[in-house]
């Protein structure tokens, strides 16, 4: 996954302007039009290049693995019933996670998610090293920020994981959760400020640090 | 000094305001520093959110895209997608030699 190389917080204050969808990919347009005319090892690629981020995306909503793996399974069977419809101008990437994501949100909702026991294991497992973020923030502050993202509604990881890990715009993540942009706003204003709150004893020492260290 | 930016710091952070908005909390921030501070542990949280890695139990992405494999072709059968099937069969499938 790419991720920025360090806490970054001062950069915050440029506002950043919502992401463009990446370029389209000459090769990925002709394995798509080929998936498109029946070619099953052709979107057998396509899910090679792209099963870990849909993974990522429904994992972070659904919090199960067993759960995330429907998801994702029903999202590609989804995408494929509807690559008639697909404009292959556009990326594929958005377009599957926007879809992973309303079948995460729907999944969740349902009666039948609600008579699942509560996850046991986070989504995302704490690592050590590699990091620049390892001995500033230590593995008590990631265990806080997985407990804080599952203290979160599904309504709000879905907004938050489409903006902070797709970066999608509100607009495109109010058409892919069916909800209004000013939804998309409140939800993921609630959930970053549940999250900083969360997190505040760890970040306030983290850019202390950094202005200490000075900047690069 | 305006009123606190609420919701909209958030969505300052994300450049989802209008360039009247986006210039309202800018003229606040200049004055306020809990707002500007609030922001930058916003920012802050997003980073850190990114540096969470995800993983899946081992070799479940060898496999998935076979089991993807098989799901599509259980329910598309001979369906092909973005095609009708009067279009899958040659022009000329019919016309005598």
């Amino acid at each position: 996954m790419d991720v920025p190389s360090r806490l970054d917080a001062g950069r915050a204050l440029e506002a950043r302007p919502p992401a463009g969808p990446a370029a389209p990919d000459a090769a990925e347009a002709d394995l798509l039009a080929r998936a498109r005319d029946g070619n099953l090892f052709a979107f057998d690629e396509i899910v090679k290049r792209y099963q870990r981020r849909v993974y990522a995306t429904a994992v972070r909503i659904v919090r199960r693995h067993d759960v995330a793996d429907d998801v994702v399974q029903e999202a590609f069977l989804r995408a494929h019933q509807a690559l008639g419809r697909f404009d292959l101008a556009r990326p594929f990437g958005p377009w599957i996670c926007r879809i992973a994501a309303n079948l995460a949100v729907n999944h969740v909702r349902s009666p039948q998610a609600r008579e699942e026991a509560l996850p046991e294991a986070h989504a995302e497992t704490p690592v050590r090293g590699g990091s620049p973020l390892v001995g500033v923030l230590e593995t008590e502050a990631r265990t806080e920020l997985a407990r804080a993202l599952e203290g979160l509604s599904a309504d709000q990881r879905a907004v938050f994981v489409l903006r902070v890990f797709e970066e999608l715009s509100y607009k495109e993540i109010a058409e892919a959760l069916e909800i209004s942009i000013g939804t998309v706003m409140s939800r993921l204003s609630r959930a970053r400020e549940r999250l900083r709150v969360a997190l505040t004893p760890y970040l306030g020492a983290a850019m202390a640090r950094r202005v200490e260290g000075g900047e690069r | 000094m305006s009123s606190h930016p609420g919701d909209r710091l958030s969505a300052f952070l994300d450049g989802e305001l209008s360039a009247a908005e986006r210039a309202e909390v800018q003229g606040h921030l200049r004055e306020c520093a809990a707002c500007t501070r609030e922001l930058e542990e916003l920012g802050a949280v997003d980073a850190f959110a990114r540096e969470l890695p995800v993983e899946a139990p081992a070799g479940y992405f060898d496999e998935l895209p076979g089991r993807v494999r098989a799901r599509v072709r259980a329910h598309s059968g001979s369906q092909i997608p973005g095609r009708r099937p009067a279009e899958l069969a040659p022009r000329h499938a019919f016309r005598p030699t």
